[in-house]
């Protein structure tokens, strides 16, 4: 692999600097062969990229996932496991963009989902108790209620008063009264 | 290159709970706040990573970085220990973020965690859209929303002077910890719980309302201004525990004008603009008769000052202001317009505070509109006691308009301290009373700067000190006489008698 194309990662630029030129064969235990293979093939097509600053992520334009041009598309375009080696890998060697690519991706994937359905497309087990779960539902509720609901809400909870009234003649002229101002 | 090739049994064994912190950050800051919401509640592990500080750290800083260059709105402090007690910090939250209500959930969670005390502003960028009111308050999605986030206030803190103002972080430190700061303008009134903040405006509930009214009237007149090219910060602000059972005629016709305004449902939500000249003729007008300067901005560009003429003996009947650039007349009208709108015509509407509180954010979404549409940069923030109860008729309540601008543009306003920020103290000096909550800042560390003026307080001293200001601004050489219309007068009575209205806001404060 071309040096250059070496530098995209970070770990292999340190180690590269730190070791010098060698013909020695430099170890990447956590990453297969083939995840490895797609990774340089990510790095030999970005080679003449810009190198990640910093202040990158805190750049606004990439906290966009919208953005992911043609070829990294297509380059992604791998299953689920392919798809969290890729991120293991990049994180790992430390190239950034890569990392970004896969997490942008998988941002995509989760955006417009289900709970149930995350879990289902990532492989995630439900562990919650129905303790817990009826507790995430009502952290929730007020802030996940649509408008046309909570006007149902306010529906029933007006035929409730309602029948209160009834039951309970007193009641009604205040019922009245705060219907019409509703 | 060489590798060592790792066999690995199963590779469906990876899942989104196994990927390391890094990449899990970078998922979630790619995330809008209802996904994380959703993921969220799809497993303990997910939840716990999400809600954890760390996490929420990232999350809202990058928040803070996509919604403002150059954040205004740090410090802010999410290690784990959330603020420190007497210390408060306040997020802006992305329309991604607050979709879904992630912001809420963050903010619970670290309520849970710090004991720290939530409070919500809900900030509307652009146009707001009423009938998203909903139960979690007015929100439109794709609106900003800050978060403020305040521990509790029995311990003073020590920096809550002037100078703790004026060195609020003007960006987003990469170690929020390190640049927590207090976040009380005046640091004075902050976490003074005796309910009086030491000075009132008006006796009667009523009469409360009226002002607020009127500063709202008034800033929609310098709004105006604002969006002449000219300068000028405004803000509204409903004071605490207003009631709403009297309305002077002033007011009604405020309210009939906010309503034409726009057609402004329609108009908000389609490609309709305000018809500013139709309003101008048809409700501005109609103050005693009076011509408004806000038919003239149409106008020119020219941005001429003139030299100050006498302006005593005309605050009695609104002059009519032949040019935009008459900025002086124009302040005199506005000051006309104020003594105009009297508490005597007053009567009673079968309005409720709360139908009140929601026009009076309706109102400023209007003046946030307008400034957008004319370039200028705004926002609408509403603050309120807490994310679940503001909609109730006795919670403290405020509304108000921000208005950012270059430092550049500063400059030529005249600004002092143009290279830095205004501190609190200066602010304080404008309105002679150093209780007042105010601050502003200005930054210059980067190409766009903003000015930002917030307030809290009573509309009437609101006004005192955006009057003030204004002169500053338009008439940097002090032609201006100083002369307070005296229903601005701050005095002495107690402000919110028999209320909680006061403490919260001190408390908050």
């Amino acid at each position: 692999v071309d040096k250059e194309v070496a530098d995209r990662s970070v770990l292999l630029k340190n180690m590269l600097e730190d070791v010098g030129e060698s013909d020695k064969p430099i170890p990447l235990p956590n990453v297969t062969g083939k995840v490895l293979k797609k990774v340089i093939t990510y790095c030999e097509h970005h080679r003449n990229d810009p190198l990640p600053q910093p202040d990158d992520d805190l750049d606004d334009t990439k906290r966009r996932s919208d953005d992911i041009d043609d070829w990294d598309a297509d380059f992604i375009k791998v299953d689920n496991d392919q798809l969290f080696e890729l991120i293991l890998a990049a994180n790992y060697m430390d190239i950034k963009p890569l990392l970004d690519l896969g997490c942008k991706t998988v941002a995509n994937m989760i955006k417009g989902k289900t709970p149930e359905q995350i879990r289902e497309m990532f492989n995630i087990e439900n562990d919650f108790t129905p303790e817990e779960e009826e507790q995430i539902r009502k952290e929730n509720e007020y802030v996940s209620l649509p408008l046309d609901d909570s006007m149902m809400l306010g529906g029933i909870a007006c035929l409730l008063y309602y029948s209160l009234c009834i039951a309970n003649q007193s009641g009604c002229q205040h019922y009245h009264r705060w219907a019409s101002e509703s | 290159m060489a590798q060592q090739i790792q066999v690995k049994p199963n590779s469906s064994s990876h899942s989104l709970t196994n990927l390391p912190s890094l990449a899990l950050q970078h998922i979630f800051l790619h995330l809008p706040g209802e996904s994380l919401l959703k993921l969220e509640a799809s497993c303990t592990s997910l939840r716990d990573t999400i809600r954890s500080a760390q996490w929420m750290k990232s999350v809202w800083r990058a928040a803070i970085g996509r919604t403002v260059p150059h954040s205004h709105l740090s410090p802010f402090d999410f290690d784990g220990r959330g603020a420190d007690y007497g210390k408060s910090f306040s997020l802006l939250v992305t329309p991604e973020l607050s979709q879904g209500g992630a912001h809420y959930q963050l903010a619970n969670s670290l309520r849970w965690q710090t004991d720290t005390r939530v409070r919500t502003f809900h900030v509307l960028e652009g146009t707001g859209v009423r009938h998203e009111q909903t139960n979690v308050g007015w929100r439109r999605p794709g609106g900003n929303e800050l978060l403020c986030f305040s521990a509790p206030p029995h311990t003073s803190p020590e920096a809550s002077d002037s100078q703790a103002v004026s060195e609020r972080s003007s960006h987003v430190d990469p170690d929020p910890a390190a640049t927590e700061q207090s976040p009380e303008p005046g640091g004075t009134t902050s976490h003074d719980t005796t309910g009086d903040l030491g000075f009132s405006l008006l006796p009667s509930p009523g009469e409360d309302t009226v002002v607020a009214w009127r500063s709202l009237w008034s800033a929609l007149h310098w709004t105006h201004i604002v969006s002449d090219g000219h300068k000028l910060a405004l803000v509204n602000h409903m004071p605490p525990t207003a009631r709403l059972h009297k309305l002077s005629d002033t007011l009604v016709d405020t309210a009939l004008a906010l309503e034409r305004l726009c057609n402004f449902r329609g108009a908000l939500n389609g490609e309709g603009l305000m018809n500013w000249p139709a309003w101008n003729s048809s409700v501005v007008g109609r103050f005693a008769g009076a011509a408004s300067p806000l038919g003239m901005v149409h106008g020119s560009d020219s941005e001429d000052e003139e030299d100050e003429e006498d302006e005593e003996g005309s605050h009695d009947t609104p002059k009519m202001v032949a040019d935009r650039s008459d900025t002086s007349a124009t302040l005199q009208y506005l000051e006309a317009m104020s003594i105009y709108q009297s508490v005597d015509q007053a009567v009673s509407l079968d309005w409720n505070v709360e139908n009140y509180k929601w026009d009076l954010m309706y109102a400023c979404s209007i003046i946030v509109t307008i400034l957008g549409r004319r370039g200028v940069s705004a926002r609408l923030w509403f603050f309120a006691e807490s994310t679940h109860c503001y909609w109730h008729a006795d919670d403290a309540c405020v509304v108000g308009v921000e208005v950012l601008a270059t430092v550049d543009a500063c400059k030529s306003w005249g600004l002092p301290e143009c290279r830095h920020r205004l501190s609190c103290a200066d602010v304080m000096q404008q309105t002679r009373d150093p209780r007042w909550t105010a601050w502003l800042q200005l930054e210059d560390d980067a190409m766009m700067r903003d000015l930002q003026v917030l307030l809290l307080g009573d509309a009437p001293l609101a006004l005192v000190f955006f009057k003030d200001f204004l002169k500053r601004l338009l008439l940097p050489r002090g032609a201006f006489a100083t002369r307070v219309v005296p229903a601005f007068v701050p005095t002495t009575r107690p402000r919110y008698s028999g209320s909680q209205g006061g403490s919260q806001l001190d408390t908050f404060w």
